[in-house]
């Protein structure tokens, strides 16, 4: 009796193209198991009993059920669990929630293995999903312009809002400045990381409200590093900063205008996670995992906000005491599309956009 | 012999001069081919006909013209600059060996330096306007004049040399009538080389702090996800490139009209 | 070799300047003269350099970056050189392409940065695609210009002396050409040092552009200086190098000048 095993990485259609192959060379086959991701088909020539194809069927279908079940306990356990997942970050405090999922083994608790990526830029990386990342952060205009210019992507999990008790975000001038407001800024120079980013969007948002046409102003684009050194020389009139910039700029004296995001709304979505569409649709499974995990992590921080603070301090090498001082971001993970609808009209409002978008296509609908 | 005036003779010099317009048919090649390849809409590698709205859209904006003219003046600014600066430097490295030596490793220290550096610490000095944006530009497009400059002057023929010894010619005399005339076409190469250099470093300043010109509204189209007007935007600065470019082979051409030959002192 | 040679063969006048510079961004720092915050003294900056060399860090990402260096360089010598090369050569070969260099030298290599990450992510393809065409026109324009500059009597030597096609190429256009493509080969290796530090800043997360950016955005400016100068140094030995084996190539004037 000649006893074939046949191994194949699990793929359902070639399995049984190879259940017909081993058919006709004369195998009776069985025994489709799939461990570590490999299907096991035990095939048997010539009966074993006089019935060739039942019984050797069932006597062969047990030996196979043995061996799948050997294989498998010898196979590490989560190697045949987890989903591998690659999600890119920027070393900002905005993102803490997801290091501390990888670092604490939250994800791979939740089925997840995770691969994290840094990188600086957000603008670049709707064009990597679904090649070099499953997740990626993202903010609402940024979404909201790469849907409108055709780009298959999707926020599928909420990080970070923005609400009045909480500002990590300021417009700052110098302390001895003469502007008070926002109604002063008409024709003076305003320094902002990005041009066209959500702090910028939303600045020139308050400043419209105020009455000041948004064209007045002088926007150049300064790292948040160098914004000190530009205050303090004149070079620019106001600064757009987060936090940690903007807690050490105020500690140096420096007075904040208030909370740009704020003149959106009191509670205004921030920060969240987006994917291509079609893995989205196809990976509600991975999702949930994700937005799961990602709240554990949220209890962990609340209930041990040292070790937080140390992964913080691992994850964007800032220095040991800016890192004490920085603020939690207050996270939300599920996401609301009426919160995207409002920045679609200040988009629309500033010009930015010429067509509207329906925001139930922004976020993924998980059932 | 037939007199001709003097303008004639220019512009036939400059049709010489010029690269022959079906230059251009590789590239008018390849553009057809992705057109007709991908004909349909794509975020990112938008056909050719879609570059031309993307590029109307942004002048009925009102955009284009004014970053065009900011890029211009400070390309033609720069380039001016760079020239005199490389071949003031380039002509003192190259008549005075010992003194190249010396400041030759800072000049290389700095040389290296990518201009993505230099510009935090020449906002830091400079602000946010013109000014910093030529020093960057200035300092990155030195480099190929002065090398040049520098090492045709070291190359200058020493029979020439001799010529000026036996003229007893004064320092300066000996620039004017022997070295420079020597070095200029050397020059001009480097300048040549210096033009699209100047180019994509006003570009590159223009992208990285997004102050006033073509740079600005190509990172600014690039982040709205508008691919189809940065492809535009790149075919116009190709053009723009061409047009300096030829502008200054004409130059060139007019005003080598009459130079001597080059003698190489290597081969004899 | 005598320590006597050896210490004649160092650049002294060149050491002396630089240092003679150092002391005074120092001494501008430290009187108040120079106060920004996000200009540290070199002694701070020396300290992070250490800091850096002691973990590491410094060791890989300056490999990263000669990797992507000479790849881009060599590619463009390989393309660049022989292409020059028939550029100059060949009067019909410039009629039909001239114009189209002409069109695509002024792009700026950055443009393609998000190209590039489309079609690589973040890799070391993505710097080459940065790097690679910017640094190609260098090296060819310089080849082109120097094969065409080669005097006619040249071309009548080779003639007289009825020397075959490569003969002509190896010992008359060969020699002539060397010292423009030698310019060209080193203005492209500063460039692709340059560039590939710049698809390294706005693109591939790694190498010492990474560095520069990480550092900044870290709030040490005294890393991130110590990671600028390391880019100044190692221009500087490439380009020491590259001057070193064109003194080899083809020795300069200075012996028909009598010096030694």
């Amino acid at each position: 009796m000649e006893v074939g095993f046949f191994f194949w990485p699990y793929n359902r259609a070639l399995v049984e193209n190879l259940a017909d192959r081993a058919d006709r060379c004369g195998y009776d086959m069985i025994g489709i198991a799939d461990t570590r991701k490999e299907a096991v088909c035990v095939g048997f020539k010539g009966g074993m009993v006089a019935q060739k194809s039942k019984l050797s069927r069932s006597l062969a279908g047990l030996i196979a059920g043995v061996v799948c079940i050997a294989a498998e306990f010898t196979a590490p356990v989560t190697a045949a669990k987890l989903t591998p997942v690659r999600a890119a970050y920027i070393p900002v405090v905005s993102w803490l929630p997801a290091w501390v999922a990888k670092e604490k083994g939250i994800f791979e608790a939740n089925g997840l293995d995770v691969t994290l990526s840094v990188t600086q830029n957000l603008s670049v990386l709707p064009a990597t999903l679904g090649r070099q990342f499953d997740f990626a952060p993202s903010t609402p205009p940024d979404l909201i312009k790469a849907v409108l210019a055709g780009i298959d992507v999707v926020a599928v999990a909420g990080q970070g809002i923005e609400t009045k008790d909480n500002p990590s975000t300021h417009l700052i001038v110098r302390k001895d400045s003469a502007i008070t407001g926002m109604q002063d800024l008409k024709g003076k120079v305003i320094a902002t990381p990005t041009l066209g980013a959500i702090i910028h969007v939303s600045v020139l948002h308050g400043l419209k409200k105020n009455g000041i046409d948004p064209n007045s102003i002088r926007a150049v684009e300064v790292p948040f590093p160098n914004m000190p050194d530009q205050l303090k020389a004149g070079n620019v009139d106001a600064v757009e900063a987060l936090e940690p910039f903007a807690g050490q700029l105020l500690a140096a004296g420096n007075r904040s205008l208030g909370d740009p995001l704020l003149s959106v709304s009191d509670e205004v979505l921030y920060t969240f996670w987006i994917s291509e569409s079609k893995w989205a649709t196809d990976n509600h499974a991975v999702i949930e995992a994700w937005i799961a995990s990602l709240n554990q992590a949220k209890q962990f921080m609340d209930a041990n906000p040292e070790e937080a603070r140390a992964i913080l301090a691992k994850y964007t090498k800032l220095p040991e005491a800016v890192v004490q001082k920085i603020p939690f971001v207050t996270y939300r993970f599920s996401l609301d599309p009426r919160d995207f609808a409002v920045w679609v009209n200040v988009l629309k409002d500033l010009g930015q956009i010429t067509r509207s978008v329906d925001e139930n296509s922004l976020v993924v609908k998980l059932k | 012999m037939r007199y001709t005036r003097a303008w004639q003779q220019y512009l036939k010099l400059s049709v010489a001069a010029l690269p022959p317009a079906r230059g251009l048919l590789p590239l008018v090649v390849l553009l057809g081919a992705w057109q007709l390849l991908q004909s349909g809409k794509s975020p990112y590698f938008p056909p050719p006909s879609d570059w031309w709205n993307g590029l109307m859209l942004l002048s009925k904006s009102g955009r284009l013209y004014p970053a065009l003219s900011a890029t211009t003046i400070t390309l033609l600014l720069g380039l001016v600059l760079a020239a005199a600066v490389g071949t003031g430097v380039g002509l003192f490295i190259g008549v005075f060996p010992r003194l190249s030596r010396a400041i030759g490793p800072l000049l290389e220290f700095l040389r290296a330096i990518p201009p993505p550096a230099i510009i935090p610490v020449a906002i830091l000095f400079l602000g946010y306007d013109e000014r910093m944006k030529l020093t960057v530009v200035v300092l990155a497009a030195i480099w190929p004049i002065l090398l040049n400059t520098s090492s045709a002057a070291e190359r200058v023929h020493p029979l020439l040399l001799d010529v000026a010894r036996s003229f007893r010619l004064s320092a300066v005399d000996r620039m004017r009538l022997i070295i420079l005339p020597s070095v200029v076409p050397a020059i001009l190469l480097g300048i040549r080389v210096a033009l699209p250099v100047t180019i994509v470093v006003t570009l590159l300043v223009e992208i990285l702090t997004s102050i006033e010109g073509i740079g600005a509204l190509m990172i600014g189209a690039q982040r709205n996800f508008q691919s189809s007007q940065v492809y535009g935007l790149l075919v116009l600065i190709g053009l723009f490139g061409l047009l300096v470019n030829n502008i200054f082979a004409v130059f060139e051409a007019i005003l080598l009209r009459r130079w001597p030959p080059k003698i190489q002192s290597e081969n004899f | 070799m005598d320590k006597g040679r050896l210490i004649a063969r160092i650049n002294w006048p060149g050491t002396t300047v630089l240092v003679f510079g150092g002391l005074a961004w120092e001494a501008a720092v430290r009187s108040g003269l120079l106060e920004y915050e996000y200009l540290p003294a070199p002694s701070a900056i020396a300290l992070g350099w250490g800091e850096l060399a002691k973990e590491g860090i410094l060791g890989s990402d300056i490999a990263h970056t000669l990797i992507s260096v000479a790849i881009g360089w060599a590619a463009a010598m390989v393309l660049g050189i022989p292409l020059g090369f028939l550029l100059g050569l060949s009067a019909t070969a410039r009629r039909y392409c001239l114009a189209s260099i002409e069109v695509l030298r002024p792009m700026p290599g950055v443009a393609f940065a998000p190209v590039g990450l489309l079609l690589f992510g973040f890799s070391l393809k993505t710097e080459m695609v940065v790097t690679i065409l910017p640094v190609l026109w260098p090296v060819l324009v310089n080849t082109m210009g120097g094969i065409t500059g080669i005097h006619q009597r040249l071309y009548d030597v080779g003639r007289t002396f009825r020397l075959s096609r490569k003969d002509t190429i190896l010992s008359i256009i060969l020699p002539a050409a060397m010292p423009p493509i030698v310019v060209g080969a080193r203005i492209s290796l500063g460039l692709a040092l340059v560039l590939a530090v710049v698809a390294e800043m706005v693109g591939n997360p790694e190498g010492l552009g990474y560095g520069i950016v990480r550092e900044q955005q870290a709030l040490q400016p005294d890393r991130m200086f110590a990671y600028i100068v390391t880019v100044g140094f190692i221009g500087i030995v490439l380009n020491a190098g590259m001057l070193a084996v064109a003194e080899a190539l083809l020795p300069t004037s200075r012996q028909l000048r009598g010096e030694p």
